[in-house]
């Protein structure tokens, strides 16, 4: 059965044009221009017996903000959501990444980005039920949360324990970026949000443990200014 | 002023030396009479006079200099008991020692209220001197307005209000207006005439003498920046020297508004002149910069939309290609335009953060390899780089240009090196390509926006397509306002043999404490 996918945003060409392409990928849209609109689309189809699957929402919206309607998403399903935005928000991206987005996407955008990170966010399939992630494997690297253990081309990886709770919070979100505040929070604590440099570090002796080439990762991605992903 | 009516009158305790001296001339005349003649006895007399007069008014000293002469007549001179006088000549010495008395008593009288006014002047200055200083201490008008009253008050020894015209008052009106103290009725009426007649009125300043209030306007220059208005218990009491004083501090703070409103108007002209050329840059930007990508983004898409039918699959895959790259090579002018205009309104306003530099040229370096996947690039990055504090979106805009740029302006097949060394305080990272190079005569000019419109400069270097094409754009510009705000330098350098290398020097600040497992 086809995924059912509910598309918010404003621009009547581009919500077009996603529409058509998304239809073509096979998925079921509905297309939604309002954040009342999205609303009652949401809580119509969210009671019936084939809920959504994922949402696509533009921040700017001519009757909110999309920021609002995601929290109140958030609040009372575990649907996924994907962020679509304009460039000048960036602090307001970190924002929804940290309220629960599951992932962002900067406009423009090509259509085979977008179906890349819906893919993406598809498999995890939301925040709240999702079954945590406890095994990682891309290209030569391998790791196995529940047994502790990194090998690398098969030779086993020493890792520190700060290291490995940091490489581990990363893999239970996969493919998608993490914010450096949700990584500081889970890896060091609440009072430790504003330390960025403690995340700087780590991450280079990771991926100088890690990485063929720790300049160009190919495995623990960077996202200026928002965070990191782990590459799938 | 309350000290100068203690000056002129001055209390009991004040005369005491006076008294002690007249009790010691009377011992002395007593003690000393039958053994001295009678001019010398009066000659003493003339001393304790002349002495006194230094504690007493003039009045005073001439009354009991007066007084004392007759008791002289009456206990000394011949005959005895009575204030006839027997011989010529002794009539002649009281008359002289009258005159004598009243002529010292009279000059010291007046350098004493000499002395008075010198002193009340030092007064007045130090108090004007201290008001100064205030008046340096804040910026906020209103809080000046309230000083200026609480100094006026103490002065006055009455209630003061000030009205204050931060624009002052001008042809065009008046402006907004902030009113200090509970003046009302025909006192504010009096405060706006001030304001409008640019003079004192009021009693004693010769201008509206019936009225019970005195007004001093806050001269500027030119106009008036408000006005302060004594009412009647006040008003009555102030001397001239107390009325000039006012006058002066009032006009201190006139000044100080005015040459705040002078300060306030070269900001904005300042701000005006910058959204100016801001508005140029974005108008250059679109005429000069825009069009091309755009006619052959338009160019492609209607090829695509009218003859699609007529084309070969191939071809129109061709014509989709040309459209996205003109659509992104507009959205990454677009991004640099806004990030210039963003950093030449608000340069403080960026968001710095502990950020590691292999990373930020890690993430420019995948996203080159993703727009150009034939291009060769190579890094060099020494490990355990010091961290810098920087805005990393902001850096990647900056080495993500320089990149672009390089492999622009470069063979296809030529490498792109990127390179950092660490130098005392500073990290140099290096963008070299192997392209024509940058003539020196355009080294610098390559970072201002729009060069390309000094029309015969590009002429001269019309023959050499690359050397113009480099200086086009918002890209190189950019890259320098943000350098700019992070205390960087950027530079052009030649490569041997041949190319460019774009330069750019970070300070290293004291790095963050970090515990460091192993």
């Amino acid at each position: 059965m086809a995924l059912k996918v509910l598309l918010v945003e404003d621009d009547r060409e581009l919500r077009q044009t996603l529409r058509d392409a998304l239809h073509v990928e096979g998925y079921d849209v509905i297309a939604s221009g309002s954040s009342a609109d999205a609303r009652a689309v949401l809580s119509h189809s969210m009671a019936s017996d084939r809920p959504l699957d994922l949402l696509v929402l533009d921040l700017g919206l001519p009757d909110g903000d999309g920021g609002d309607l995601l929290r109140n998403v958030r609040a009372q399903y575990a649907l996924p959501i994907l962020i679509i935005s304009a460039r000048h928000d960036d602090a307001n991206k970190v924002a929804l990444l940290d309220a629960g987005a599951d992932d962002y996407l900067v406009k423009p955008f090509s259509i085979s980005e977008l179906l890349a990170r819906m893919r993406v966010t598809l498999r995890h399939r939301g925040t709240t039920v999702r079954a945590p992630q406890t095994h990682y494997r891309c290209g030569a690297l391998e790791i196995d949360l529940a047994k502790h253990v990194v090998s690398k081309a098969g030779e086993p990886v020493h890792l520190t324990p700060t290291e490995f709770k940091l490489l581990a919070r990363l893999v239970r979100q996969a493919g998608q970026v993490v914010t450096h505040r949700q990584l500081l929070v889970d890896v060091w604590g609440a009072e430790h949000v504003d330390q960025t440099h403690y995340l700087r570090l780590y991450m280079g002796q990771l991926r100088a443990k890690l990485e063929a080439n720790p300049t160009e990762p190919s495995l623990l991605l960077t996202e200026p200014g928002i965070g990191y992903r782990l590459a799938e | 002023m309350p000290s100068s009516r203690r000056l002129s009158a001055p209390k009991f305790e004040a005369r005491w030396p006076a008294v002690v001296i007249w009790l010691c001339a009377w011992g002395l005349l007593w003690g000393l009479d039958g053994v001295f003649n009678l001019g010398n006895l009066a000659l003493l007399l003339v001393l304790a006079s002349a002495i006194a007069g230094v504690w007493l008014s003039a009045l005073v000293s001439v009354g009991t200099s007066a007084a004392f002469v007759l008791m002289f007549n009456w206990f000394f001179v011949e005959p005895r008991y009575t204030f006839s006088v027997h011989l010529h000549q002794d009539l002649l010495l009281l008359v002289t020692m009258m005159g004598v008395s009243v002529v010292v008593s009279y000059l010291m009288a007046r350098l004493r209220l000499a002395a008075d006014l010198e002193s009340q002047h030092a007064q007045a200055s130090e108090q004007l001197r201290a008001w100064s200083d205030k008046l340096r201490e804040t910026r906020d008008v209103m809080v000046q307005g309230r000083q200026l009253q609480a100094v006026m008050a103490q002065e006055a020894g009455c209630d003061v209000s000030v009205l204050l015209l931060e624009e002052g008052a001008s042809d065009q009106g008046l402006g907004q207006s902030q009113l200090i103290g509970n003046a009302h009725g025909q006192d504010v009426q009096g405060l706006w005439a001030c304001v409008q007649q640019f003079g004192a009125m009021g009693p004693g300043t010769g201008r509206h003498e019936n009225q019970d209030t005195v007004f001093f306007p806050l001269r500027g220059r030119a106009r008036a920046y408000g006005a302060a208005a004594l009412p009647r218990q006040g008003a009555k009491q102030l001397t001239q020297l107390q009325r000039d004083t006012l006058q002066q501090a009032c006009d201190m703070l006139g000044l100080e508004m005015e040459r705040a409103q002078i300060l306030r108007l070269t900001q904005q002209a300042k701000d005006d002149a910058q959204s100016h050329s801001l508005r140029n840059t974005l108008l250059t930007s679109i005429s000069h910069d825009y069009r091309t990508p755009l006619a052959n983004l338009m160019g492609a898409a209607s090829v695509i939309h009218d003859q699609a039918s007529r084309l070969s699959t191939n071809k129109i895959t061709d014509l989709a290609q040309t459209v996205l790259d003109e659509a992104q090579h507009l959205n990454r002018m677009t991004t640099n335009t806004l990030q210039l205009a963003r950093l030449d309104v608000a340069p403080m306003q960026i968001k710095k953060d502990w950020e590691s530099l292999q990373e930020i040229l890690g993430s420019v370096l995948a996203k080159a390899r993703q727009r150009h996947p034939q291009r060769r690039m190579a890094t060099m990055v020494p490990d355990g780089l010091p961290l810098i504090h920087c805005d990393a979106i902001l850096l990647v805009q900056l080495f993500d240009n320089l990149v672009e740029n390089a492999i622009k302006y470069s063979p296809a097949d030529t490498q792109i090196d990127i390179q950092v060394t660490v130098q005392s305080n500073t990290l140099v990272v290096r963008v070299m390509d192997e392209g024509a190079g940058i003539a020196d005569a355009w080294k610098d000019k390559v970072f201002q926006a729009f060069e390309r419109v000094h029309a015969e400069a590009a002429q001269a270097d019309a023959t050499d397509e690359n050397q113009l094409r480099r200086g086009m754009g918002v890209g190189l510009a950019v890259c320098k306002a943000i350098a700019n705000v992070h205390g960087a330098k950027l530079w052009v350098e030649d490569r041997q043999p041949r190319g460019a290398v774009m330069c750019l020097s970070l300070p290293v600040q004291q790095q963050p404490d970090v515990m460091v497992e192993t």
